[in-house]
């Protein structure tokens, strides 16, 4: 049985040419390797406070 | 060495400088993000479009420098209908890498084409016009958007979603289907069109049977497809490579000419035997069909020569015979004028008025009269009578000069004279009463002939006298 109301909230609006740049700055370029070197510094820092 | 992520060199436990990441690390990933670029590449090639969306996502999760997932992302995208995205995708592709991208080629065919530009950016709106509409319960208004979207946009999976929900809504499920399908043309495994499909039962059980059938021909399709690829591979690497000739631009000017004359030759052959034939055989065809108008006219116009030359033949008959007729008449008309006269002096002469007798002959000359008798009695006439009315009208003539009767006076003398009394006396009286009447160029002219016919009469003082005062 087909619910109109659930199904129609699955649908978005589709970003116009105007909003592109706007699109292109909110992608998320962050990879696996991005969040490794960010946990990898993080690491570092903690490691620097504990000698300290 | 160094790092492929960052270039910086790398350690001796092979780690980077900067980042700190390992290398085998950063290998893994960028193998990892190529394995799922190549699935990706895969279901791209059998049209699974939304399985192919999913992995070169992942693709780029684990290297979000391959360029190549991101351009067949975005690839995939504009084969969806979703241009931003697909814009999106490329920018961002050939911010990481400028040269040799053929993002770079994508993106100048989208922004060259103003016109298809504008025409998505139509589309866009209108969509989501339409599911603004769908949103407030406007369903008729956005099915009528959706249409106009699809008729510009003719691969927009979301369009025929949506379309395929309203036509659900309402119950036309026959519509839904065929938009359904088209959706299922575009991209074989959307998710929400698979979906829509099995509600709409057009999967069922059989069609279950066959999806499940599907997959694992598909499956099979794919281990197939493997394997040829593999053995394409290894073929390839196994044979021989063939060398590429060598290209140069002939820059030789004496071999260019030549070739120039010889392409002007050519053409002037082909000139010679295709066309110039073919404008002669035009120009002969124009020329004969021009000749048949001319012969055409000029028989006509000889035609109408001849009959106006027959008319004028006949006219001038005509003119001739009626030239003849009038001449007929007129000799007819003397004919009787001469008659008439004789028979007119005859009454006269029976009569025994020979002055009526010989005035009625005046008009007529014994030339024109042809009877001998009538000639026999012309004669006697003018022997018999004309001096009996010369001395008549003479003295008539003096009568009437006396009375100062000058116009019966010029009369009677004139008979006088035509019956034959010309002498000094008639014309002295002629004269006189010219004069005396007021036609003085007659009386001159008498007074003239007078004077040089008879110089030695008494009256010629007097008349030269006279002729001074009339001049």
């Amino acid at each position: 049985m087909l619910n109109f109301e659930e199904e129609i909230r699955k649908f978005k609006p589709v970003a116009e040419l105007e909003q592109a740049e706007d699109a292109i700055y909110s992608n998320d370029l962050k990879d696996v390797t991005d969040i490794l070197a960010e946990m990898m510094k993080e690491l570092k820092e903690k490691q620097g406070n504990q000698k300290k | 060495m160094n790092c492929l992520r960052c270039g910086a060199p790398l350690l001796i436990n092979e780690t980077c400088s900067e980042c700190g990441i390992s290398d085998a690390l950063m290998k893994k990933a960028v193998n990892t993000s190529n394995h799922y670029y190549n699935c990706a590449l895969d279901k791209a090639y059998i049209r699974d479009l939304s399985g192919a969306v999913q992995d070169l996502l992942y693709a780029l999760k684990y290297n979000k420098k391959n360029i190549d997932a991101r351009n067949l992302l975005g690839l995939i995208y504009y084969e969806m209908g979703d241009v931003v995205e697909a814009l999106s995708q490329w920018v961002i592709s050939v911010n990481y890498k400028e040269e040799d991208n053929v993002a770079s080629g994508y993106i100048n065919e989208v922004k060259n084409n103003p016109t298809r530009l504008e025409n998505t950016n139509q589309t866009i709106k209108k969509y989501n016009i339409a599911l603004n509409y769908a949103k407030q319960g406007n369903k008729d208004l956005a099915l009528i958007q959706i249409k106009k979207v699809l008729s510009i946009c003719p691969n927009f999976v979301k369009g025929y979603l949506l379309l395929a929900l309203l036509y659900m809504d309402i119950e036309q499920n026959d519509k839904a289907r065929k938009a359904l399908k088209r959706v299922l043309r575009i991209d074989h495994n959307n998710t929400l069109g698979v979906k829509y499909m099995q509600m709409l039962g057009g999967m069922g059980k059989n069609q279950n049977a066959t999806r499940d059938d599907e997959n694992s021909n598909e499956s099979s399709r794919e281990a197939i497809r493997r394997e040829s690829y593999q053995r394409i591979k290894s073929e390839a690497m196994d044979a021989p490579l063939r060398p590429v000739g060598n290209y140069k631009e002939n820059t030789n000017t004496k071999t260019n000419f030549i070739y120039l004359l010889i392409g002007l030759g050519l053409a002037m052959v082909i000139m010679w035997v295709l066309i110039i034939p073919n404008r002669v055989n035009n120009l002969d065809n124009k020329y004969k069909n021009l000749k048949v108008k001319y012969d055409d006219e000029i028989a006509r116009k000889n035609a109408a020569i001849e009959n106006l030359t027959a008319e004028n033949e006949t006219l001038a008959q005509e003119v001739s015979t009626l030239e003849g007729q009038a001449a007929g008449k007129e000799e007819s008309d003397a004919r009787v004028t001469v008659s008439q006269a004789l028979l007119e002096s005859s009454l006269y002469y029976q009569q025994g008025n020979k002055v009526e007798a010989a005035k009625a002959l005046l008009g007529i000359s014994r030339e024109s009269i042809t009877e001998e008798m009538e000639l026999d009695f012309f004669d006697t006439v003018q022997a018999e009578c004309n001096s009996f009315a010369a001395n008549e009208c003479y003295g008539l003539g003096i009568q009437a000069f006396e009375a100062q009767n000058y116009a019966e006076t010029i009369t009677q003398i004139s008979y006088a004279r035509s019956f034959g009394l010309v002498n000094a006396d008639t014309l002295y009286y002629l004269a006189r009463a010219y004069d005396l009447s007021g036609d003085i160029q007659k009386a001159k002219e008498s007074y003239e002939q007078f004077v040089s016919e008879f110089p030695e009469d008494a009256r010629t003082e007097e008349i030269n006298g006279y002729l001074s005062g009339a001049q």
